[in-house]
């Protein structure tokens, strides 16, 4: 691939979103460069399949003729969790460490108060209100919302761009604020979380490191579990990557999520440490 | 009797028999899972019928009222997701988008496991544009965004979404 025309313009235009100056400058730029056009045309492709897929399912129950879903999950987990507990292992010592400084990250030893205490939070939280963030357009207004200033990267790998910020309040007082960076060129993905509380996590053996942000301890969590359904089920090991670090009094964490071929550990630092 | 009057409007069985094959469908495009997309399903007109019992008028747009539901319950879901590590392991026990041999399935399954790749927002601003024919007003609305945001992040979705599909059919290749 040669040609550098700004794709966001080609697919503004496809979209039917594009200014009239835009259309204008979209259209004259296709009629010369047969690679734009072929840009459009898998565009095109794309979309067709997406909105020819399925056919006319509909789904398999009445509504109201399957159980609560929240039932249904709770029942799903505590299997889960017998199922598990059938292969608890030890606890290497270098995870009873990063478990002891980090006490909100569980390595994998399902102890059955450990397990107890999950489900109970489970349920509460699904008991709970929906779930609705509220998305913000600068971040003056992200911090209007948050009740005070937030620190962010001053130094961000070339190329990547604040693409959306959220906010949410919850019930208890407790907030978090994402904001998620995106690269138009290779179009990889950050994310920085950032809570007034420890988020709770649960990883295997082996996915979890000691590594140091601005001299102090940072833990680094290697791969996801199957974050979107059907993508993959299992611990990917080369999926996101994470640092998790307090800051001050709050939780920070940064991360790629799904597709960033260009980060690094040592990038994910570098960002983590321009906080400050 | 206001009740009824105002529910004959809105009998909760059209409400269901006129949407749910396409929030249903939209929800499995956007999770691959069977199970999950039907329980987001009822979840979704569970919480529509809760809304229009308390709300003072019905939606003026119902499609783009569903969908709003339908897309908040999802990212709540991916959310957890990522919070509680567990539920994909029960989640795997759970049939995903049935594949077919043929080639035209496999490429159909490409896409979407290419969009599935993307940031689920990012992911549902697609298949509402291009799988339920919303426009990007609507889609704003609908998200509680402003139309400029949301016209470029769309754009940027598209050519994301066009990545990621290259990226996997090059690792599968």
């Amino acid at each position: 691939m040669t040609c550098t025309y700004d794709r966001e313009l080609l697919a503004l235009y496809l979209n039917g979103d594009a200014t009239a100056a835009e259309r204008a400058a979209a259209l004259a730029h296709l009629e010369s460069c047969a690679e734009c056009r072929e840009i459009l045309r898998q565009h095109q492709a794309m979309g067709a399949e997406v909105a020819g897929s399925l056919g006319d399912l509909r789904p398999a129950h009445a509504f109201g003729r399957r159980r609560g879903a929240s039932q249904w999950r709770v029942a799903a987990i505590a299997a889960a969790v017998v199922l598990a507990l059938l292969v608890t292992t030890q606890v290497p010592a270098v995870a009873a460490m990063v478990g002891k400084v980090f006490p909100w990250i569980t390595i994998f030893e399902l102890d059955k108060q450990a397990v107890d205490d999950f489900i109970t939070a489970y349920s509460q939280d699904q008991g709970g209100k929906v779930f609705y963030p509220t998305v913000y357009e600068t971040v003056a207004e992200a911090e209007e919302a948050w009740g005070g200033q937030i620190l962010l990267p001053t130094a961000l790998p070339e190329g990547m761009e604040l693409d959306r910020i959220e906010v949410m309040h919850w019930d208890s007082g407790e907030k978090d604020a994402t904001f998620a960076y995106w690269n138009p060129r290779a179009g990889g993905n950050l994310i920085i979380e950032i809570s007034t509380r420890p988020h709770q996590r649960h990883v295997p053996r082996g996915a979890t490191s000691e590594v140091t942000v601005n001299g102090e301890k940072a833990v680094v969590i290697r791969g996801t579990f199957g974050r979107y359904p059907g993508q993959s089920l299992k611990w990917e090991p080369d999926s996101d990557l994470q640092v998790l670090f307090p800051l001050g009094d709050l939780y920070y964490e940064v991360s790629t999520m799904g597709e960033a071929p260009d980060l690094t550990l040592d990038d994910l630092i570098s960002i983590a440490e321009s906080i400050r | 009797m206001e009740l009824t009057a105002r529910a004959s409007g809105y009998d909760e069985d059209r409400l269901w028999e006129a949407y749910a094959g396409r929030v249903y469908r939209y929800l499995l495009r956007l999770t691959g899972e069977r199970e999950t997309a039907e329980d987001l399903t009822q979840e979704t007109f569970l919480q529509a019928i809760r809304d229009l019992r308390r709300a003072p008028e019905p939606p003026s747009n119902e499609a783009a009222w569903l969908f709003r539901i339908a897309t908040n319950r999802a990212t709540d879901l991916f959310r957890r997701r990522r919070r509680i590590a567990w539920l994909p392991f029960f989640a795997e026990r759970h049939g995903g988008i049935a594949s077919d041999a043929s080639e035209h399935m496999a490429e159909q399954d490409l896409v979407l496991r290419a969009l599935r790749r993307l940031p689920p927002d990012t992911a549902a601003m697609l298949l509402l544009k291009d799988g339920e024919g919303f426009s990007t007003p609507e889609i704003a609305e609908m998200l509680g965004q402003n139309y400029e945001a949301v016209r470029k992040r769309l754009a940027r979705a598209r050519e994301t979404f066009r990545v990621a599909y290259l990226r996997l059919k090059g690792e599968e290749a």
